[in-house]
């Protein structure tokens, strides 16, 4: 699963910096495929979809911080629990019902995010 | 009611309260817009607490210094307005709380009869300038920052460039290299230098630049190993000026000096500040220190005999509390106030004391404690015994037993779970259980309600942040341990790692653990840090982590350290800065005060400001009708470039120059007379196209 920032976020912004795929961004900011990742110029998603990597996408909140559900490995590969969760001062970080993936599928997108 | 007014010496502070009384009445008609009002109220030491309709009010104490007379005055102020408690804060001022809005103008009228100021004590203002408490006694410093501290915070109050920022503003002077005030975490810290220069010692400082806790922590940069001292005040001018031009104004979680010099980089930023040179109003700034040079004066010159019975108890104070100063035979004694907070019936003793036998003068302290200097030898065991009285003696002056805590959720919005509750418990642990930290000056333990870190919990040794932590569908109150942080020394410092959140009920327990751990595995002359080092942060994170399992929590977890009742999570949004508001006839509105301000600038001779004002009126206009386009408005600079692309270069508003040609005069023209008349007649006139154009334009609506 990735991990969903609720509308209970107080936008203290503790869970940004923490994100090994810099997946968190502020509301309202656009964010990119390119940034914090090894993805570079024209990329296939791994549900097939074709995308620039380095064009900027819509926010997904324009209040609260939010998560690119396509970035967020929930910290599989690099740490033994999702960071934002862990430092989140509200409990906000949560699983996100629905984007249910298995440790596979998330190790599969780490790499991908990060061309290992 | 306005018997106050008659009452106040200064014509500058008294136009300044009469303002305030005049927009509170403004405010009470809705006449003026709440959040217009509020970042006004903010500029002015008024804030807002947890409790709904009362205010906080932040008494601004530069350096923390106070009298026996201001500490009198604060007092008596404190029960005529407030509940009688004094909380010291962690930037040396002293909160009151529970005071009604409409006694504010009054309340700020009495202070000022001992020269204290509310003034930009809240609000995206300069803050209080810290200190290191021991500036001017300390056996270690090159010399006494306490002058440059003062000659920082006079330059700075009420100076036009800095009255309405994107974002607070914190500034600190260490007086060694030990660096008590803290300097890599602050916008710009100082550090006390000396160096020979053609044979002569000149005094100086090293310069940290955009530190900062928070959240989002960051390390200051140096920027100067030695910077002379005459060129101080210059150098935070132009600090202030970039950081006011391209600092970002929407995005308040963004807006600190910390971010725009993370963005940029430390060159380029330092490349903006060089530009500004021309517009400073000194180009050196030489600081006269004499009225800190003066001669230690007492009242009482005869010693009274004193017997003291407990001569153990005594020496053990002497130890933990008491510091030898450079001046020859005289000490500097410590009171551990433990929260910050004391009341004003011990106060006023105190004050009586250090004025009949110390040398009136007293230091807040940045871990909310009172430092009294000027104490003569033979006079610690009568200080000893009047101390004891007021129960001032308790051991352990800056040591780890020594918490510093935030208020948290007691008075504080922002809070979201207890601060002081935890803290009192944990004193009374180490009190009890661990008695050999009542003398360790090493490690220090923080705690902070919320992650904006007023506590300063993310640089401590041992630090504790307020959260919550869901339980099924009930809240508990929780904290966040956080190790390994602290300060090196000379610039350098650590922030701590966020190791485990543990119910709040448990955060003794992780003391506990933690404590017995470097008891049993610290090798002899490790410091506590390298032995977190040694360990590594997982080796803690697996101590800790069995502390935070939720599934065994009982009702008693879900009520917080202090309180009797289940835990509530109630968190407001910050009020350091007031949203803006844009709407636009407003900002033009605003747009005529400030050529109004620099108007009366001009009169008073007063060049540099009265260019600032102009300034920040031709970059309101313009932000007036950016707004009505709905064209982002970040920073000063964007809108400069923002008006030149979307409204001069299509010629829809036609000017002479460039709209940055016209307002960058600031940068290249020296602050002179001529310049200044010219500048504000350019302003003036821009002001009057810019408002014929939005008449026409409404009009054709």
């Amino acid at each position: 699963m990735a991990i969903i920032i609720t509308d209970e976020c107080i936008n203290c912004g503790a869970c940004e910096p923490e994100c090994p795929n810099t997946a968190i961004y502020e509301g309202a900011v656009d964010w990119k495929y390119s940034e914090g990742t090894s993805l570079q110029g024209n990329i296939s998603l791994l549900n097939g979809s074709k995308i620039e990597a380095d064009t900027a996408q819509e926010p997904i909140s324009d209040e609260f911080y939010f998560i690119a559900p396509d970035k967020c490995t929930e910290c599989i590969g690099f740490h033994e629990e999702p960071q934002c969760a862990a430092v989140c001062p509200v409990d906000c970080c949560v699983p996100d019902e629905e984007y249910i993936e298995t440790e596979e599928e998330l190790l599969a997108k780490q790499q991908f995010l990060h061309n290992e | 009611m306005q018997s106050f007014r008659s009452e106040i010496e200064n014509p500058v502070v008294e136009k300044d309260i009469l303002e305030l009384e005049r927009k509170i009445q403004l405010f009470k008609e809705g006449k003026i817009d709440e959040e217009r009002f509020r970042s006004l109220r903010l500029a002015r030491g008024v804030y807002g607490q947890r409790q709904f309709g009362v205010q906080m009010i932040r008494i601004k104490l530069p350096y923390g210094k106070v009298t026996s007379e201001q500490l009198h005055r604060i007092s008596d102020v404190s029960d005529e307005y407030s509940r009688g408690r004094l909380h010291i804060t962690t930037r040396q001022d002293i909160q009151i709380h529970h005071v009604s809005l409409d006694r504010t103008p009054e309340l700020w009228a009495q202070l000022e009869k001992d020269d204290i100021t509310l003034r930009e004590a809240c609000g995206n203002a300069v803050r209080n300038i810290t200190a290191s408490e021991t500036a001017g006694i300390d056996v270690n410093e090159p010399f006494d920052v306490s002058p440059y501290a003062h000659a920082t915070f006079q330059f700075f109050l009420r100076n036009a460039i800095c009255q309405e920022m994107g974002r607070k503003f914190k500034m600190s002077f260490s007086g060694t290299d030990e660096d008590t005030a803290i300097s890599f975490m602050h916008d710009l810290g100082f550090i006390a230098k000396s160096k020979l220069i053609h044979g002569q010692q000149v005094k100086g400082f090293k310069v940290l630049l955009a530190g900062g806790l928070g959240s989002q922590p960051r390390h200051a940069d140096v920027i100067y190993e030695f910077l002379e001292e005459q060129l101080l005040i210059p150098t935070i001018e132009g600090v202030l000026r970039v950081f006011d031009r391209y600092g970002e104004r929407n995005k308040r979680a963004k807006a600190r000096l910390k971010f725009l010099v993370k963005e940029i980089g430390v060159p380029a930023f330092l490349e903006l500040v060089a530009q500004e040179r021309e517009a400073l109003s000194y180009v050196t700034y030489p600081i006269d220190t004499t009225d800190f040079e003066q001669e230690i004066a007492f009242q009482e010159n005869e010693t009274p005999a004193i017997s003291i019975e407990d001569t153990a108890a005594f020496e053990a104070w002497k130890n933990t509390n008491v510091i030898q100063q450079k001046q020859k035979g005289l000490f500097a004694i410590g009171i551990k106030v433990s929260l910050g907070d004391f009341y004003t019936d011990k106060a006023r003793l105190l004050a009586d004391l250090v004025k009949k036998y110390a040398a009136n003068e007293m230091r807040l302290t940045l871990r909310q404690n009172i430092l009294i200097r000027h104490v003569r030898s033979a006079l610690l065991p009568l200080f000893y015994v009047e101390l004891s009285k007021l129960g001032f003696t308790e051991l352990g002056y800056n040591s780890t037993s020594d918490i510093t805590a935030c208020p948290g959720t007691d008075t504080c919005n922002l809070g979201i779970s207890s601060s002081t509750g935890i803290a009192v418990e944990l004193e009374r642990i180490l009190k009890e259980e661990y008695p050999a930290y009542l003398n360790n000056k090493e490690v220090a333990i923080k705690i902070s309600g919320c992650m904006n870190a007023c506590g300063q919990h993310n640089m401590a040794h041992i630090g504790f942040q307020g959260m919550s932590i869901k339980v099924g569908q009930l809240q508990a109150p929780a904290l966040q341990v956080l190790i390994g942080g602290g300060i090196l020394g000379n610039g350098k410092g650590r922030f701590s790692d966020k190791l485990v959140k543990i119910p709040s009920r448990r955060g003794p327990e992780a003391l506990r653990l933690l404590l017995n751990d470097v008891e049993d595995n610290q090798l002899e002359n490790e410091t506590f840090l390298a032995y977190y080092d040694r360990q590594g942060k997982i080796y803690f994170y697996d101590l800790l982590k069995p502390l935070s399992d939720t599934s065994n929590l009982d009702k008693h977890d879900f009520i917080d350290w202090g309180h009797d009742e289940n835990y509530v999570k109630a968190i407001g949004i910050g009020e350091c800065a007031g949203v803006v508001i844009d709407l636009i006839a407003t900002l033009l509105f605003e747009s005529e005060e400030k050529l109004s301000n620099a108007k009366e600038a001009l009169k008073e001779n007063q060049l540099s400001d009265s260019i600032y004002h102009s300034y920040t009126a031709l970059v309101n206009t313009a932000k007036a009708l950016l707004t009505s386009e709905g064209i982002k408005t970040n920073t000063q600079a964007g809108i400069i470039q923002n008006f030149d692309t979307h409204f001069v270069a299509n010629n829809t508003i036609e000017l002479s120059t460039t709209f940055a040609d016209l307002i960058y005069q600031i940068k290249v023209e020296k602050p002179t007379k001529e310049f200044a008349e010219s500048y504000l007649l350019d302003a003036t006139n821009f002001y009057k196209t810019v408002d014929v154009f939005r008449k026409n334009t409404v009009s054709h609506v």
